[in-house]
């Protein structure tokens, strides 16, 4: 093969690649690979390539590849030098933003319907969500497992300034399992009494903190005291009149 | 606005909502006592009818649901439990781990086995309601004709 046509069969050559990356046939990486072997060697053994981003010719002069006019006259280009990789990078980076933002949006329109439907059917509540900026209720929850009625008195120990503290009580018959919600996390005296005699059983001061869930299980011979969400680790921690909770 | 004030505001809107809540009446039209469990705003109570009985249970707005079971049921499995923390917790300071674990495990069980009287409750036995805000549900337990507990929420 004559050497001007080498040249001028890589210029043609490298074209047709091009022509193929503008319509997406060949993928950026595929490109520089096929570029890599577009190179021919003139007379004088200087090796001569097109270059991948400008389309202009270049000749490495034994240490670097310089910009270079060919020793034989080639065609001009019919195409403008163009940055296909570039070009085509960004269409695929369009691509996966676009893939990107459907992902998103599924993922919102799954997440909103999740959370109408786990409202809905009580399974998230709102007080689960003020529990999650550390906001929402504790609860108190009491299993009489004694044999008589009890009265549970709940009082607020620390009410905020200018407000009066919250109080409330209830009465559980034998068996029964009575919760209450401490809307406002704090400090509170439990009392427990028997509704026939009015004997005092016991007086636990807690302070409850958002998301707290504080049971209660009162015996004949004493008071179980447990924190669900955080149990103790220690024994004495289980009763009533020896639980550092109860201090 | 500081967020002092904004803390202050959001308590006093919890308070309120919590104070204004919707209520449930309790109706025992059997001739045995009858324990119902309602479940309402991810909380559940368990109170016991004597029979002819009623009364009122605190909820929260939303949806929530009422379970009968037979008092006998529920009682049997309490004191089974109440005599296991006796024994265990008499002498609370010289638990074992093991021993402790076990407590933390049977207290959980209280709840979970309401939750599997709820499961395992028939159609009949169980239904569900919603309240809105200051409303009053009303929940009738009453006999079958076969003799079983029929519950209805209104």
């Amino acid at each position: 093969m004559q050497p001007d046509n080498r040249f001028q069969k890589l210029q043609d050559d490298y074209l047709a690649l091009r022509k193929q990356l503008n319509s997406n046939r060949i993928t950026p990486a595929q490109f520089d690979a096929a570029l890599k072997n577009l190179m021919v060697r003139d007379a004088q053994g200087r090796h001569w390539t097109l270059g991948a981003k400008d389309g202009k010719w270049y000749m490495h002069d034994g240490r670097a590849w310089v910009l270079a006019n060919p020793p034989i006259a080639t065609a001009p280009m019919s195409a403008p030098p163009i940055t296909p990789p570039q070009k085509s990078q960004s269409k695929s980076n369009r691509g996966c933003l676009i893939g990107g933002c459907v992902v998103v949006m599924l993922l919102c329109v799954l997440s909103v319907g999740g959370g109408f439907w786990a409202y809905q059917s009580g399974a998230f509540t709102l007080n689960n969500l003020l529990n999650l900026v550390g906001l929402g209720p504790g609860s108190i929850e009491v299993d009489n497992f004694r044999d008589d009625k009890v009265d549970v008195k709940i009082a607020q120990l620390d009410p905020p300034k200018d407000s009066s503290p919250i109080q409330s009580s209830f009465r559980l018959a034998a068996f029964d399992v009575r919760s209450y919600s401490v809307a406002q996390p704090g400090k509170y005296r439990v009392e427990f009494s028997t509704t026939d005699k009015n004997t005092k059983l016991g007086t636990c001061n807690l302070n409850v903190q958002s998301g707290d869930q504080y049971q209660f299980v009162m015996l004949p011979e004493r008071i179980v005291v447990n924190r669900a969400n955080k149990p103790s680790s220690v024994g004495k921690d289980f009763v009533v009149e020896t639980s550092s909770l109860c201090r | 606005m500081n967020r002092q004030k904004l803390f202050l505001i959001l308590i006093a809107t919890a308070v309120l909502l919590a104070s204004c809540g919707p209520s449930i009446v309790v109706e025992n039209k059997t001739s045995i006592p009858v324990r119902v469990i309602v479940r309402a705003g991810g909380k559940s109570e368990m109170v016991l009818l004597s029979r002819g009985e009623s009364l009122s249970v605190e909820a929260s707005e939303g949806v929530y649901r009422a379970t009968a079971i037979p008092d006998e049921a529920w009682i049997e499995y309490a004191k089974s439990m109440r005599k296991f923390f006796n024994d265990q917790l008499a002498d609370s300071d010289k638990l074992t781990g093991a021993q402790l674990l076990d407590v933390i495990r049977s207290l959980k069980d209280i709840a979970q086995r309401m939750q599997q009287y709820e499961q395992a409750a028939s159609s009949t036995a169980s239904c569900g309601g919603r309240l809105a805000e200051d409303s009053t549900g009303l929940v009738v337990v009453s006999t079958a004709g076969t003799g079983g507990l029929v519950i209805s929420c209104k």
